[in-house]
């Protein structure tokens, strides 16, 4: 009998075991992770999810790389570099595999980011409103300017508005109208969401902080969108628009404080997030050489003679926004508007410059010579040649005729910042002349110039994975 | 073939001429075709000896009559030593007098004398033998330790009775025949025929089988025999593994398993092998970072162990890679397995062996047994051993002169004149300095020490062992690298005195201590040959400073920025079971495993070139943690019965798995001094810069019944119902099952009256499906994570994730035929498989286009992937006497792999990966056809007429990249105390040769292979240049897959034994001498470093060793 109550014991002991229970199997997400719903339903974790966003662009380095990749592929550096994609972009010889400085997946990540946001906000209840219309206008905003960025480096691309990958993973691309009529219903869109003023964390209270983007930071934009799109009269309404806003902006007088953090030229800047062992801008660290140029990736640039020969005699960023390293018998001139390098050196906070005044000048002149207000367009001009130190006003005779004057001011006065001196040339239909005969720069770099090379190649493993991606010509 | 002569034995005197023959034609032998012709002797003895050892007389006798003693060492334990003199005596007679008050008995059968038990101790004889009417008989049958054999096989010769052993091993025979004749069996057991003599109670011992076929196999959850086994497992053991002097004892498997191939990714020690059984079931996702899905299940002592590594995610192993970067990289978690505690590796592959592991078996199992204790008296072993690991490959590179040459001809060619950083050809290095790089980097000689010391013993009811052991094994690099591991294990083992309690409790512990440096050197080693000297007079690193900055990179930096990494991990099982009644068992596992790393990497200004070197907040301390915890209950029932003349056994039960991994990852910078760096609170920066979690559960009801008549027919179901934590709601529960059957022909009438030559033959097949949930946790969860940066105050949410909550489970369909002979006694086996497993239902990371926000999301794939595969295995028995024994073994697998379906794949992202009917291994690429003899480049076909190829329309090859045969043949020989194996392996397959690893020669500066001055006119400075886009095109072509195959002499084993006397005055139990090398001799034809390594990576090592073992 002891026995048959031992074995009852057992078997039932046993039996509680055996019953498996689905409840076992089901787990919750990982105190690692935040499932993607439960991001939306809260202003902080919304907030967190968009303020990632510029985290990862100042992180990743966007300016720098624009500023590299597009400035290979002009005539604003000499290379030092051994590495086969800035040979590639140096000798305007790019190819589909895709290269290691290539911002396609990075850019794609951010603008996937921002539909998120913005589909994640609709119809949402659980946030305040004005939180809401805040984050949808900043999203829409980073959409607007990736998509921007994009189809002046590839020209037609896949328009991804949503989060979907099913509906967007076998897209074909929209051409350069579409992408532009998206940029800009976005930007309106966003113009009209937009608080007026920056602002911190919260969402809502001001702050003196011009890290998130504003209502003029979507004109600013878009002024530069419309002059692309040869829409001169909006362009012109849009820069006004923040020229105007003197209470926010003036152009800085000291040259040297133009790249600071917060300088009252800057419509948007980028922070350096916190914590950062390296305490300078990735432009400062990687662009102001102290020592010779090297054969890496980064570092491996500095500023080409062609360049160097274009200031006029006084010019003011000659002296302030371009430094030197001396490697006797040779002399490495480099960008140096950002002054901490990568050693730590130099005191003052830097942010990473995204958009500021001076190009909005820079639009407006633009703008008005080509709808022939030359009077206008010379005031304005003037106004960034006497910042920088030219006292002599425009002079045809010297300056050659307005237009050309213009795109010549972009290019000593925006040089190195995100790539503008290669869409100005791709833009304005200069590339050729410049790169190709009768300048040939692009034969002195030691390429075979071809006017294929103004849009970069889709990168071929996307078109593996979508058979839907056309190439560009030329690759 | 002639079997006959695999079997003839050779007489004494023909013996040195045998060992000649060996020697000369050693092919010959090795194939065993060898046939020795038999001489006569006298068949009288002639003796004088006092106070003699038995092993010792045996020995005189067998040189006087050329006959040969069969036994085993250890039935002459209990014999006595005698006195004897014979003059001229018939052998007979002698014998008679040798084995007279021993406890041993003889046969003569044709030349060999068969040394046996006494017959078997037959007590209590009734003392009324004369009664004639048939009497009842009672008995017990036990193996030669005395437990009780259950299910053993008793029938009365002539008649139809006969019965089996209860569960105590009795039995009892009903109305049986006075001097009836009783013939005894039972699986694994030599049968023995006993003669009544009226006895009432008999006791029967019988001797375990010599066969090959009667070893035990592990399956898991139950065991079984070769001969009764319905599955295909093959079982490597721990003698085989022992013999091998590496640290991980999966490279101890390499060629020894049909079936299974295992890829070295390098020699460093802890490095990863890439390990497919059965070829690729599943299609990679090249931009998956995980890459486990084809990964076998790996079970030691019952807990399932993670073939996943331990190097943090965020950190990364240095030279061993990192994890996230490709194949495995990091360092392999069964570095942390004591190969000297293995008693043996098992590897289950067909449906019928693994479907009872549900949906892990997709890819086999791989069971892993450490060594459990033997009854006896304590004994105390001890085995040291020490060596030296060698490079086994090097290249032939271009000197100084030759390379300075390609580099002045490749500026010429593009009409170009160094510049001012091409410091190799323009003045600032010496260019009359010549390293061998090579010799510098990878060829300092790595020591490798290793010392076990065990103690084990106990009676019949309770084993136990404890054992230590420490081993060192150093590097082929520069500086002071080595991994170091101590580890301890306690095996203990209860059965009650009334045989119906049972349990088993094992541990075991490793620490293991890596310090190895952040690069593999041999990436390092095409160096220009006129490179700066690495030190400076000072002893310093020599940066070669020009205008205060470094021309060069110093390539032994890095061994000032050391990565250690310190493991610890715990393996422990408890077993316990229970007979509540006769043949039922309750049972349960209970298993818990606790794996940890500890990664730091202290990265000092001075591994900086400068000007860097005065950075202060590149001074950097990371840290990693990694901790992985498995636990497993396992109850079960295990119910065996017998009917009719078969053998019924059922066995249900249920398993409750949890894992949890965590791991962290910090880096702490911004130091003011070096000497700061290992104290974080110095730091002025300090990031968490890796935090995961996951917890995976597993649950499922797994059922086996097993039907055995009269060991000739068998069949085998087995069942699981899992669920798995990684699939989504309502998709985690999956059923898999298998069926398994063998006829074991031989045991028919008409085969055995037919084919005598047969000893055994069974067919077996098998067909089931088993699953698997291989993919990381949480992919049915689309989710964010945060990042310790912050942007206005706050933390970054970045999107970790998209997800696709409807993948299910995915299926692999198992088929397998076998046919298993045995000849001539067993001595020859051979056995033959064929399996065709096909994977449908896919679940991998379906790659996405990188606009839709991500590289790829969980999906199931419409794809149909067949492996299909013969396997041959031919162990023989070449010769087997007293003294000499000389057996061969062979194994070969002829794979194939082939993407039989996949609908509408052109509208996927795999039109150019795959094609549909051929191997996933293939590689599709450019055809090279040669050099110009014209413009002296490279030249390829081409649609177009401008001879450049373009992408996709010039892919016009697709070659596979992947094993067309591999195996391994061993030969094992023993005479005496001499123990010789030599191992054999050998694959044949195409590989990425050298190209993939060299630019264009004299692009830059590095060194090239010698024979690349062959073609001077390919040598450039510019990727621009004709030579230079030819050779972007070449690095696409099919130039670069080239044949990779090799044969390897893998291992060497040789080993003496010290004779019994001589172990008799050292008062030893057994001492041992040996010599093992591992990676001896490689024949290929590879242009490259190591056809199975590849690249630019450490080649496996030549290990030499030479060791000792004595047991007290």
């Amino acid at each position: 009998m002891q026995l048959l109550y031992k074995c009852i014991w057992i078997v039932g002991l046993f039996t509680i075991l055996f019953i498996g229970c689905k409840k076992f199997v089901q787990v919750g997400a990982p105190p690692t992770q935040l499932v993607t719903s439960s991001v939306f339903e809260n202003s902080a974790t919304a907030t967190s999810a968009l303020t990632g966003i510029y985290t990862q662009m100042s992180n990743n380095g966007e300016s720098y790389w624009m500023a590299l990749n597009n400035g290979l592929l002009a005539d604003e550096f000499m290379n030092y570099s051994t590495q086969q994609p800035n040979i590639q972009l140096y000798t305007d010889e790019m190819t589909a595999v895709v290269s290691p400085n290539s911002r396609w997946d990075p850019i794609y990540n951010y603008i996937y980011q921002a539909n998120a946001i913005i589909g994640g906000l609709q119809n949402n209840g659980n946030i305040d409103l004005a939180i809401e219309q805040q984050l949808t206008g900043e999203a829409l905003f980073i959409r607007a300017f990736w998509l921007f960025y994009l189809t002046n480096m590839y020209g037609a691309i896949p328009l991804v508005t949503t989060t979907s990958y099913t509906t967007n993973g076998t897209m074909s691309r929209s051409s350069q109208t579409e992408v532009y009529r998206q940029i800009i219903t976005d930007l309106s869109q966003a113009q009209n969401m937009l608080n007026s003023n920056y602002v911190d964390g919260s969402d809502t209270t001001i702050t003196t902080e011009r890290t998130r983007p504003t209502r003029w930071s979507a004109a600013a934009l878009l002024s530069r969108v419309y002059l692309y799109t040869q829409k001169y009269d909006s362009a012109e309404i849009e820069a006004t628009a923040v020229i105007n806003n003197t209470n926010l902006y003036s152009l800085c007088q000291n040259l040297n404080n133009v790249f600071l953090a917060n300088s009252t030229e800057a419509i948007w800047q980028l922070q350096v997030p916190l914590p950062n062992s390296n305490v300078a801008t990735y432009d400062g660290q990687n662009f102001i050489l102290i020592s010779a140029p090297s054969t890496g990736t980064t570092g491996s640039t500095a500023m080409s003679s062609e360049f160097m020969s274009t200031f006029e005699a006084g010019d003011n960023r000659l002296s302030n926004w371009i430094g030197s390293f001396i490697s006797a018998p040779d002399t490495f001139y480099f960008p140096n508007k950002y002054k901490v390098d990568n050693s730590g050196a130099g005191s003052a906070p830097e942010y990473v410059m995204v958009l500021r005044l001076a190009e909005q000048y820079l639009i407006r002149a633009e703008a008005e010579a080509d709808l022939g207000d030359s009077t206008d367009a010379i005031t304005d001009l003037d106004a960034i040649r006497s910042r920088a130190g030219l006292t002599i006003p425009y002079n045809p005779l010297i300056n050659g005729p307005l237009l050309t004057a213009i795109l010549h001011e972009r290019q000593v006065e925006l040089f190195t910042e995100w790539g503008h001196r290669w869409f100005d040339l791709v833009r304005t239909g200069n590339a050729n002349a410049v790169l190709g005969s009768p300048g040939n720069i692009c034969q002195q770099k030691g390429g075979a110039w071809s006017s294929n090379s103004e849009l970069y190649p889709i990168p071929q493993s996307e078109r593996t994975a979508d058979p839907n991606l056309t190439q560009n010509s030329g690759y | 073939m002639d079997f006959t002569a695999l079997c003839s034995i050779p007489r004494r005197r023909g013996f040195t001429k045998t060992m000649r023959i060996m020697k000369i034609t050693a092919l010959i032998i090795l194939l065993g075709f060898l046939h020795l012709s038999a001489t006569s002797f006298s068949q009288n003895v002639t003796l004088s000896l006092k106070n003699t050892s038995l092993d010792r007389i045996f020995t005189e006798i067998e040189r006087q009559t050329g006959y040969n003693f069969i036994y085993f060492q250890n039935q002459l334990d209990k014999t006595r030593a005698i006195d004897l003199e014979a003059v001229n005596l018939p052998l007979e007679s002698t014998l008679e007098l040798v084995f007279k008050n021993q406890p041993l008995t003889y046969s003569i059968e044709k030349n060999f004398i068969v040394v046996k038990q006494k017959p078997p101790t037959v007590v209590g004889v009734d003392t009324n033998n004369s009664m004639v009417p048939p009497t009842d008989i009672h008995g017990r049958v036990s193996d030669s330790l005395g437990n009780a054999l259950v299910g053993a096989s008793v029938t009365v010769k002539g008649s139809k009775k006969g019965t089996q052993t209860d569960e105590q091993g009795n039995f009892i025979l009903k109305g049986v025949d006075d001097n009836a004749i009783l013939l005894v069996s039972f699986t694994g057991f030599e049968p023995q025929t006993i003669k009544r003599t009226g006895s009432k109670e008999i006791r029967i011992q019988l001797r375990g089988s010599m066969s090959k076929l009667d070893e035990t196999v592990v399956k898991g959850y139950y065991n079984t025999t070769e001969r009764l086994n319905t599955g295909d497992v093959t079982t490597v053991k721990g003698e085989t593994i022992n013999e091998q002097p590496v640290s991980d004892p999966i490279l101890a498997l390499e060629g020894r398993v049909p079936g299974l191939y295992i890829q070295q990714t390098s020699g460093v020690p802890g490095a990863y092998s890439t390990i497919m059984l059965r070829g690729q079931n599943f299609i990679h996702n090249p931009n998956n970072p995980y890459y486990n899905d084809n990964d076998p299940l790996y079970v030691v002592d019952g807990v399932p162990y993670s073939s996943t590594t331990l190097t943090n995610n965020a950190l990364g192993g240095g030279v061993l890679g990192e994890p996230m970067n490709g194949v495995g990289a990091g360092m392999s978690p069964f570095n942390y397995l004591n190969p000297a505690d293995i008693e043996s590796i098992a590897v289950l592959k067909d449906a019928d062996a693994t479907a009872i592991y549900g949906s892990r078996g997709a890819n086999g199992v791989i069971l892993i047994t450490t060594k459990k204790g033997r009854a006896g008296n304590a004994k105390f072993d001890v085995n040291v051993y020490s060596g030296m690991g060698q490079v086994t490959k090097t290249f032939d590179f271009l000197n100084t002169q030759q390379y300075l040459q390609m580099r002045h001809t490749a500026f010429a060619n593009d009409g170009l004149t160094p510049g001012s950083t091409d410091y190799d050809v323009n003045g600032v290095w010496d260019s009359t300095r010549y390293t061998n790089w090579q010799k510098t980097l990878i060829d300092n000689g790595a020591h490798f020490t290793n010392a076990q010391a065990t103690i084990s013993g106990g009676n019949t009811n309770t084993q136990y062992t404890i054992a230590g052991g420490y081993s060192n094994q150093g590097t082929l690099y520069p500086g002071n690298f080595s991994d170091q591991k101590a580890s301890a294990r306690v095996n203990l083992t209860h059965l009650s005195e009334n045989q119906r309690f049972h349990f088993q409790f094992s541990a075991d512990y490793m620490n293991d201590n890596s310090y190895l440096p952040q690069i593999d050197f041999t990436t390092a080693v095409t160096l220009a040959p006129d490179a700066p000297a690495i030190y400076n007079q000072n002893g310093t690193l020599n940066w070669q400073i020009l205008n205060g900055t470094n021309t060069w990179q110093n390539p032994l930096s890095s061994t000032l920025t050391p990565a250690k990494a310190i493991s610890d991990n715990l393996i422990s099982n408890f077993n316990i079971g229970y007979e509540l009644f006769r043949g039922l068992q309750i049972k349960s596992n209970f298993g818990y495993t606790h794996t940890q790393m500890n990664q730091t990497i202290i990265i000092p200004s001075s591994s900086y070139a400068p000007p860097e070197n005065t950075y202060s907040f590149l001074r950097a301390l990371a840290q990693g943690t990694t901790d992985n915890q498995t636990w497993i209950i396992e109850p079960q029932l295990n119910y065996q019965h017998n009917i009719a003349r078969g053998h019924l056994d059922v066995l249900v039960g249920s398993t409750f798995q949890q894992n949890i991994s965590t791991s962290i990852a910090t880096v702490a910078s911004g130091y003011v001094a070096d000497a700061l760096i290992p104290d974080p609170l110095a730091a002025s920066t300090f990031q968490i810069v890796g935090n995961t979690y996951t917890l995976y559960r597993y649950n499922a009801g797994y059922g086996r019944i097993n039907y055995n008549w009269a060991e000739k027919y068998l069949l085998n179901l087995t069942g699981r119902r899992d669920g798995s934590s990684r699939f989504g709601p309502g998709k985690q529960f999956g059923n898999f099952g298998a069926i398994g059957a063998g006829w074991i022909f031989s045991k028919e009438h008409f085969v055995q009256d037919n084919l005598r030559f047969l000893s055994f033959g069974k067919l077996r097949a098998s067909y089931g499906t088993t699953g698997s949930d291989q993919i990381t946790d949480y992919q049915f969860l689309s989710t964010y994570s945060a990042n310790s940066s912050t942007y206005q105050g706050i933390t970054e949410l970045y999107p970790t994730r998209i997800t696709n909550p409807y993948y299910a489970w995915e299926e692999v369909k198992k088929l397998e035929g076998g046919l298993d002979l045995g000849f001539l006694k067993d001595r020859i086996l051979i056995n033959v498989s064929y399996y065709r497993n096909r994977t449908n239902n896919q679940l991998v990371g379906y790659p996405l286009p990188q606009f839709t926000g991500f590289s790829s999301v969980e999906a199931n794939f419409p794809a149909n992937i067949q492996n299909t595969g013969y396997e041959f295995t031919l162990n023989t028995v070449n010769i087997k006497t007293h003294h000499l024994s000389w057996t061969s073994s062979i194994n070969l697998t002829i794979p194939s792999n082939k993407l039989v379906s996949y609908p509408d794949i052109a509208n996927t992202p795999y039109e150019y990966t795959y094609v549909v009917g051929k191997s996933l291994f293939i590689k599709e690429m450019y055809h090279y056809t040669g050099i110009s003899s014209q413009t002296g480049l490279y030249t390829f076909e081409t649609k177009n007429a401008n001879g450049q190829p373009s992408y996709p329309q010039d892919i016009l090859v697709t070659k596979p990249v992947t094993q067309q045969y591999y195996g391994g043949f061993q030969n094992s020989v023993t005479y005496r105390g001499f123990k010789l194996d030599v191992f054999f392996q050998f694959v044949k397959q195409l590989g990425s040769n050298y190209l993939v690893n060299f630019p264009a020669p004299g692009i830059v500066n590095q060194d090239q292979p010698a024979f690349v001055l062959k073609h001077p006119n390919l040598f450039t400075t510019s990727y621009g240049s004709n030579a230079g886009t030819a050779y972007g095109y070449l690095q696409q072509s099919d130039a670069i897959i080239s044949d990779a195959s090799f044969i390897r002499l893998k291992n060497i084993a040789l080993s003496y034994q010290l004779p019994a006397e001589w172990q008799k005055r050292m008062h030893l139990q057994m001492a041992r001498l040996y010599l093992q090398i591992q990676n001896l001799l490689t024949i290929t034809h590879y242009q490259g470093l190591d056809p199975e390594t590849g690249g630019l990576n450490l080649p496996p090592l030549r290990m030499i060793t030479a060791g000792v073992q004595v047991a007290l």
